[in-house]
């Protein structure tokens, strides 16, 4: 079955339907949830707070790029969970929990050096502001085109590259500073 | 030569700004084939910007190295069920604005008086009360009562006063009307009125008001209860009566001795009580109508408690499913 069908049978108020398409978006929605918030929990949280309001709302989806509207959706519940953290501080960004799964044919030194790549990497992304955040996880981890990334985030194109461009070179500082790469 | 070499200076910061502004795009390859131009030939001749593309690159590079992280959970909505109790919360609310509008007509009720009995069709003092049975209607409108059971019969020409036994009999002669059985609203306003008939009878006017029931005598005196006073009733008579006794308390009733001032036939008695009787004779003709609007503030206040801590448990519950 494919996407326009379930999005029909879910529109038609079958659960199923829609759970299946949870299942097929819900990494893509965690991913951008957790590198944006840092936080496993955090992560979880937002995440199931938009596929719980994208099942309120199946019905207000009109067509598109359904992967751009579960992404705008968890886009807006990560901002809800960004300004509940700034009002009541109980989860900080700077915690990683994560620990990435393993690879087989993986040393630990290797595995080791890829957690702490990614430690570093999550902590230059939360320096960033969070739109700037956002433009550059949707583009450069998540690999949307800017057209997706405008459509998520509902800004216009020029927007999108304006963002994207600050916040690469703030990320830019960041990892110089941190010598993951090298200023030359 | 040195303002020449500003201008280049600053038309050069203004090329490698324009270039950096274009770098994201041209690394990400989105630039249109003008822009793709102007990109590749600027760095071509200028290392600063450069290594400013290489270092973005490279951060690009790092970031797409990101691993992917897998959830611990799916994120499946689970189907809403009812929330239990749900039905007893209609339930509740139904019973509880069921008791509210039940209120809402017991205090109505109350306040127009709408179970209020009439007390001389009435009578509620057992056997030593008098029963005034059902009103009559005089040419004037009046309601009036004719009490009937009188024993003593009037004699026209005696100069004794006129002993007439009504209802309780206390061992004595005279009159007794049991006013408590008269009383509206704790005030009654009437004419008392000898009617010589082969059995005696003792007709009660009711009046409207204070002045009506003055208007019917050409003297009148407030009974206060005090023990021997003017005769309140004497009309015909300039001689007022001493043998009276105004009221006996601390029986069921109260009770008016009403001795006439002459031996007329047709003796005009008046009388009202005072607001200081009021409360003496107040006697609540709808008991339970005080208890039943207790009870319904009671149930009000106990079903509205419950429904209110069923509701807010619901929510926080629906809001726990939300979250």
């Amino acid at each position: 079955m494919d996407d326009i069908e379930l999005i029909r049978d879910s529109q038609n108020g079958d659960l199923d339907s829609f759970n299946e398409l949870v299942r097929r978006y819900q990494k893509m929605a965690y991913n951008l949830a957790f590198r944006m918030l840092g936080d496993a929990q955090a992560a979880e949280d937002a995440t199931q707070e938009a596929f719980f309001s994208a099942w309120k709302n199946i019905r207000r989806f009109r067509g598109g790029s359904f992967k751009a509207w579960v992404l705008q959706i968890t886009a807006n519940a990560c901002r809800d969970q960004l300004r509940r953290v700034k009002r009541r501080p109980a989860i900080p960004l700077e915690t990683l929990p994560y620990d990435p799964p393993s690879v087989s044919a993986e040393s630990p030194e290797d595995y080791a050096i890829r957690k702490e790549l990614g430690e570093h990497v999550q902590r230059g992304l939360t320096t960033l502001s969070h739109e700037q955040r956002m433009a550059v996880i949707l583009c450069d981890i998540q690999g949307l085109s800017y057209a997706e990334v405008a459509e998520v985030m509902e800004c216009s194109l020029g927007t999108v590259k304006s963002r994207l461009n600050r916040g690469r070179t703030q990320l830019r500082d960041y990892f110089v500073k941190m010598e993951l790469i090298s200023s030359e | 030569m040195w303002t020449m070499w500003q201008s280049f200076r600053r038309f050069k910061k203004d090329e490698c700004s324009r270039a950096r502004a274009m770098l994201s795009g041209y690394i990400d390859r989105r630039l249109n084939p003008e822009e793709l131009t102007q990109v590749e030939e600027h760095l071509r001749t200028c290392q600063g910007c450069r290594e400013e593309q290489e270092s973005l690159r490279a951060t690009v590079v790092l970031l797409h190295r990101l691993p992917e992280v897998t959830p611990s959970r799916s994120f499946a909505v689970a189907p809403v069920k009812p929330l239990p109790g749900r039905r007893a919360l209609w339930g509740l609310r139904f019973a509880t604005a069921g008791a509210a509008v039940l209120l809402v007509l017991a205090f109505a009720a109350d306040w127009t008086d709408l179970f209020q009995q009439n007390p001389f069709s009435n009578p509620q003092f057992g056997p030593s009360t008098l029963d005034f049975g059902s009103a009559k209607t005089s040419e004037e409108g009046k309601s009036y009562w004719v009490v009937s059971g009188v024993k003593n019969s009037v004699d026209p020409q005696s100069e004794t006063p006129v002993d007439v036994d009504l209802v309780v009999p206390d061992g004595s002669d005279n009159v007794y009307v049991a006013l408590r059985s008269l009383t509206y609203d704790g005030v009654i306003y009437g004419t008392v009125e000898a009617v010589p008939d082969e059995t005696l009878q003792l007709v009660v006017t009711e009046s409207a008001s204070e002045a009506d029931a003055r208007g019917e005598a050409d003297e009148y005196t407030v009974v206060q209860g005090s023990a021997v006073q003017p005769s309140p009733f004497a009309t015909n008579s300039a001689e007022p009566l001493s043998d009276i006794d105004s009221i006996i308390k601390g029986q069921v009733g109260t009770y008016l001795n009403m001795v006439p001032a002459a031996s007329d036939n047709n003796v005009l008695y008046s009388f009202y009580l005072d607001a200081a009787e009021r409360e003496f004779r107040a006697a609540p003709d709808h008991d339970w109508l005080r208890p039943l609007e207790y009870g319904l503030i009671g149930m009000v206040v106990v079903l509205g408690g419950i429904t209110l801590a069923l509701w807010f448990r619901q929510r926080r519950r629906k809001a726990a499913e939300v979250s």
